[in-house]
């Protein structure tokens, strides 16, 4: 039986009075990844705001039931607690358009103190980096800013600034829904290389079936605020046991 | 219309009568603008030819203000202790300004419920362009009588810092001047920083929450992503203040010395232009020395703002950002 890094109980949110999330009770197990799918507007990407209280940014949200990462509570730990262990992927590349590669990819470990010395940051960025398959392509320009990166590459850093809080879980919103195909690839790679080298729990959003399958290990289907259905990620797409999720994954949703 | 004609107009590309109509009636205005700046710039230096002459660059440098009546040859015109008063205050009051504008544009922004921040906005924009004859008034009677007492209190117990090395006579004062321009140009300034600060994109603020930023921390993220707004901000306060005249010159006191000390009374280049330039026709010299202490300013005013033309265009090639 494999052991649980996240759990969602319960989980109910409003966003400006109107529910988005209906009860979704939902384990995500260690080391792998769990595809979130999905029409749009579903509640995926309300699912995991919920997840690391990025939703407390939000005065029009409410929020019900439970998040429990290691078996603690989110709602009992400090927001920016959570989210040291609980680091996120948008949809967007969203690097600090100021700071330099290396300073984005520092700026975690800064404020949370991960690092003693000057050489113990440079290898977490460079770990960082490595692991989002980004190093071999900025090593040489660390200094200067990310806005001269393709938009790819600034999705891997944005990556990587996540990588360099060590966190234990991922969440990852559409990480691949605005960069190119070679880039998508990429990221897939760096997200499998760090479940199974480093044991990260990933949570990806994601509404492509053939990504899917490809990244996850397992599926969580949701639709209209539910999960309607949850299993090994091969099971759900080849032998959708919802009609729903049959649909979905035909195209036809 | 003639071929050349429209070639010297740059009517060459237009395709239809429209097009032209259009260039033809908007281009006096631009023109008349290029002319008024021309003219300014001409009735500037020619003003500025006597005393240049007979005094030289020492107009910049001597301390002296010698008026003498029917002998033009005992006036001797020193403009150092106005543009020395110009360049302090407005320093002081860029120096004060700075944190008070990043502090109320963060706090319009993130702490302000979003029912109360038009209200606040309303009332800064009120301050923005409330005539500065209000301000000087203000200042006059009731800012500078209570600066008093505190700069009294700061000459006897720092008195060891030359900025408060003397004893003040009254509330008017530089420092005054200082704080009165740094209250003046605050809703300016914030006003610009507070603009770029809400065009931050929503998935730049998420970010900086997502890698556990504090709510302090954050907002020292995202400020540092409008460094260059505050650098306009700033610029925009500072030409405001360099420029002041009668709100300055109703609480600066007039005192016609270089000192470094705050709690002194001082001059600007604006304010002794104002109380001078009344008397001026009474002299040989002085309406030239007055002329050579606005080209002082306006001089200094395009030098602030091409330096920080100078540092955005930086911020951005250094950002990538290309320019059209």
């Amino acid at each position: 039986m494999a052991t649980y890094a996240l759990e969602v109980r319960d989980l109910h949110v409003w966003l400006s009075g109107k529910e988005i999330l209906r009860g979704v009770t939902v384990r995500f197990p260690e080391a792998a990844v769990t595809a979130v799918m999905g029409p749009s507007g579903t509640g995926k990407s309300t699912l995991l705001r919920a997840i690391n209280r990025l939703l407390d940014l939000n005065p029009e949200a409410r929020v019900e039931g439970d998040v429990r990462v290691y078996g603690r509570s989110v709602y009992e730990m400090e927001p920016y607690e959570v989210r040291r262990i609980v680091a996120m992927v948008f949809q967007e590349p969203n690097p600090f358009p100021h700071l330099s590669i290396y300073d984005n990819v520092a700026i975690g470990p800064r404020l949370h103190g991960l690092a003693r010395t000057k050489r113990e940051l440079d290898e977490i960025v460079r770990w960082a980096l490595e692991k989002a398959m980004l190093w071999d392509e900025v090593k040489d320009r660390l200094d200067s800013s990310p806005m001269k990166l393709s938009g790819g590459q600034r999705q891997r850093l944005s990556l990587a600034r996540a990588l360099a809080l060590k966190p234990r879980i991922l969440l990852l919103d559409e990480p691949t829904a605005n960069v190119d195909p070679v880039n998508a690839v990429k990221i897939e790679e760096a997200i499998r290389g760090l479940v199974r080298e480093e044991g990260l729990t990933a949570v990806f959003v994601t509404h492509m079936p053939s990504q899917a399958v490809r990244v996850s290990e397992y599926i969580v289907f949701l639709y209209g605020g539910r999960v309607v259905e949850q299993g090994p990620s091969r099971e759900v797409a080849l032998n959708p046991r919802n009609p729903l999720t049959e649909k979905f994954f035909r195209g036809e949703l | 219309m003639d071929r050349r004609l429209q070639r010297i107009l740059g009517l060459g590309g237009l395709r239809s009568k429209d097009d032209e109509r259009f260039v033809l009636l908007h281009l006096p205005a631009s023109l008349l603008l290029l002319l008024v700046i021309l003219s300014m710039l001409a009735v500037f230096t020619a003003y500025s030819i006597p005393i240049l002459r007979r005094e030289g660059l020492h107009v910049f440098t001597d301390s002296a203000w010698q008026a003498v009546e029917g002998a033009p040859s005992r006036e001797w015109y020193g403009l150092a202790p106005a543009i020395f008063g110009s360049l302090y205050t407005s320093v002081i009051a860029v120096l004060l300004a700075a944190p008070l504008a990043v502090s109320l544009a963060v706090v319009l922004e993130e702490l302000t419920p979003p029912r109360l921040r038009g209200a606040l906005a309303m009332l800064t924009d009120l301050m923005a362009a409330t005539p500065t004859i209000i301000y000087g008034l203000w200042g006059l009677a009731y800012l500078a009588p209570h600066m008093y007492p505190v700069l009294a209190w700061l000459s006897r117990h720092l008195s060891w810092l030359p900025f408060f090395s003397k004893h003040p006579v009254s509330g008017y004062t530089i420092a005054t001047a200082g704080v009165l321009l740094a209250v003046m140009s605050t809703p300016y300034a914030a006003a610009v920083i507070r603009e770029s600060y809400s065009m931050i994109p929503y998935s730049i603020r998420e970010a900086a929450y997502a890698i556990g930023a504090t709510r302090f921390e954050a907002i020292r993220i995202l400020l540092g992503m409008v460094k260059p707004s505050i650098v306009a901000g700033l610029a925009l306060a500072f030409a405001r203040a360099i420029g002041e005249t009668v709100a300055v010159s109703l609480v600066v006191g007039n005192g016609y010395t270089i000192t470094p000390s705050v709690t002194d009374s001082g001059v600007t280049v604006s304010s002794l232009i104002a109380s001078q330039f009344g008397n001026a026709g009474f002299y040989h010299y002085m309406t030239s020395a007055l002329f050579v202490g606005g080209l002082v300013i306006f001089a200094i005013g395009l030098a602030v703002n091409l330096a920080a033309v100078w540092y955005m265009r930086k911020w951005e090639e250094g950002m990538g950002i290309a320019r059209a």
